[in-house]
């Protein structure tokens, strides 16, 4: 009877499509590695902002995972809060705001990511854009103010370099920008004579000076004694974790590798505009300088090191081959420099890895494969 | 009973927005509060009922080869009347709201496809209560989308605020929580269309199942 042989052949030969050669990896560990390899830069932003960090990455991880069980419940499947990516979600939003916050804008923000971003997709897999990113743009547009302009930092923490600490609050990545523009406006107004203290004999020293004084020292921005997102302060232990995971295999390391290559020639290449005045002639302009960045500066600062490790690397939104992973991380690297040196903003990290995230699709099909014996 | 049913079909089973998904562009440029949604519901209803009735009368006079043209004299003159009086009667804030959008009305797809699938072959009271059920569909759809983006994006129901700790830190230091500003924004008006899509799709098929079920 054919019913019976077709139970026979099942019993005989498990009968599944490719692939057939398995490794022992799954989702949970994956994510809980991930997660693991993200505490050390969460315990140093613990540390630099304060117990308030802690609440902020204590609430978001809460209300990813609440959001995770009630949207897996609402939608009739498995609830799978024990695989840990609502955690990561949670943890990873919590990383890129800013460590004094209202509890509401967390709590809507890690929401956004979880049932927007990701089920309203289709869950885990399905999703476009990465959550955490997702959200963060979220919490950017509905609350401006508390996400772009106050960055605690605690009163009591001193600097690696021995620099003072910065009072304004504001981020180093915002100084440059800023007294970039400020030097412009100041050399090209009536009271440029005033301002000789920022302002040089000619754009270089301008821009020597501005460096000099507003870029904070790479050894603060290395160790993380620097105002900023609560988990993207510290470039040494995001470039600690982001290592354990190309070591385990979970990130491959030319896609990172490409994302903070790009940022760094491009960050050194592209012109900045500043002004110069010049007291001796009176004389006073304006000047384009290329190659003249500090790529050390833009790598360690912003979100650049989390963006690189944690967030282009979800398997999920980043192309599957290798190929699609460099064209994926050169696009990352181009937008974020457009958007730091020209942009409103002055970190474009999240925004760059967003629009690459909508362009995985195409840099898929594109970079497919051949088929084995299939023609060019 | 059949003319009835040409009244309710535009609220529920066909809501020219949750349903059709058209005329998508006004429902979201214009429901960013409630007061805009409702007005400009109600002059898609007046334009919606008057093209209805006057193509339904001379459907037979219109030839094939150039009906739309015919319709879109009849609609924009409609339009032109609706647009002068809200100029003239509604607070300048709600009309300069809708700015563009009531000018747009005369290409508004709802009306324009009402006109072809429907007065173009029905008779004039079947065209009327078509007319007025569908613009009153498209009124709720809007109502519904504008009170939820007024309300969560600016605490607020027709600019009236309901209560004094739901309010931006600006207008109250002491706010306890915040409106999510994003949901009077465009991005806003997306994702509560999307969200509003999805639940009525989902209402639809538990009822199809339903009656699925008691027909066996």
């Amino acid at each position: 009877m054919p019913e019976e042989n077709t139970t026979q052949v099942e019993k005989l030969y498990t009968v599944t499509s490719s692939p057939h050669i398995h490794k022992k990896i799954s989702i949970p560990w994956i994510m809980w590695m991930v997660f693991i390899c993200l505490l050390p830069a969460g315990a140093v932003g613990v540390y630099v902002h304060g117990a308030k960090a802690l609440w902020v990455i204590l609430i978001s991880i809460a209300s990813a995972m609440i959001a995770e069980y009630t949207c897996q419940k609402m939608r009739g499947v498995k609830v799978t809060l024990s695989d840990g990516s609502a955690a990561v979600t949670g943890l990873l939003f919590a990383y890129c705001i800013s460590a004094e916050n209202y509890w509401y804008v967390v709590v809507a923000g890690s929401f956004f990511a979880i049932a927007i971003a990701k089920h309203a997709f289709g869950g885990l897999g399905m999703n476009i854009w990465n959550p955490a990113l997702a959200g963060r743009a979220f919490a950017l547009a509905s609350f401006g103010y508390i996400m772009t302009a106050v960055w605690p930092i605690s009163a009591n923490i001193e600097t690696m370099s021995g620099n003072p600490l910065p009072t304004s609050g504001a981020t180093p990545l915002r100084c440059l920008k800023s007294s970039a523009e400020k030097s412009i406006s100041l050399a090209t107004s009536k009271e440029a004579a005033k301002y000789t203290d920022i302002l040089g004999e000619t754009g270089k020293e301008t821009w020597a000076k501005i460096k000099k004084q507003e870029a904070t020292h790479w050894m603060d921005l290395f160790a993380g004694t620097i105002s900023g997102s609560l988990g993207e302060t510290s470039a040494a232990m995001l470039l600690l974790g982001g290592i354990v995971l190309v070591c385990l295999g979970i990130v491959k390391w030319y896609l990172p590798f490409t994302i903070l290559a790009t940022t760094a020639f491009l960050a050194w290449m592209l012109p900045v505009k500043v002004g110069w005045y010049n007291p001796a002639t009176g004389a006073s302009g304006m000047d384009v300088m290329w190659f003249s960045g500090d790529p050390l500066f833009h790598i360690l600062a912003g979100g650049c090191m989390l963006g690189a490790f944690f967030m282009a690397t979800d398997m999920v939104t980043s192309p599957i081959t290798a190929k699609g992973q460099v064209i994926f991380g050169i696009g990352i690297g181009v937008l974020t420099v457009i958007i730091r040196l020209y942009g409103g903003y002055p970190e474009g990290v999240c925004y760059s890895i967003l629009l690459m995230n909508t362009a995985v699709p195409l840099i898929d099909r594109y970079t497919k494969p051949k088929v084995f014996g299939g023609r060019s | 009973m059949e003319s009835k049913k040409e009244f309710t079909k535009g609220i529920w089973a066909e809501n020219p927005v949750f349903v059709m998904i058209l005329s998508i562009c006004p429902s979201m440029a214009t429901t960013s509060n409630l007061s805009n949604a409702f007005c400009m519901g109600l002059a898609v209803i007046f334009v919606l009922i008057f093209s209805n009735i006057i193509i339904s009368l001379i459907r037979k006079a219109i030839p094939g080869e150039i009906r739309i043209p015919c319709y879109i004299v009849v609609i924009a003159s409609f339009v032109t009347i609706t647009d002068l009086a809200m100029h003239a009667y509604l607070p300048l804030k709600i009309y300069e709201a809708l700015g563009i959008f009531i000018p747009l009305i005369v290409v508004n797809c709802i009306i324009l496809g009402r006109a072809e699938a429907f007065a173009s072959k029905n008779n004039v009271w079947k065209s009327f209560l078509d007319g007025l059920g569908m613009g009153i569909g498209f009124t709720l759809a809007l109502c519904i989308i504008g009170f939820t983006r007024e309300i969560i994006g600016n605490g607020t129901i027709c600019n009236y605020q309901i209560v004094s700790f739901f309010t931006s830190k600006n207008n109250n230091p002491n706010a306890w929580i915040e409106p999510i500003s994003v949901f009077s924004q465009p991005a806003g008006g997306f994702l509560v269309i999307g969200l509003y899509l999805g639940l009525f799709s989902y209402l639809r098929r538990q009822k199809k199942l339903k009656e699925v079920a008691k027909a066996k």
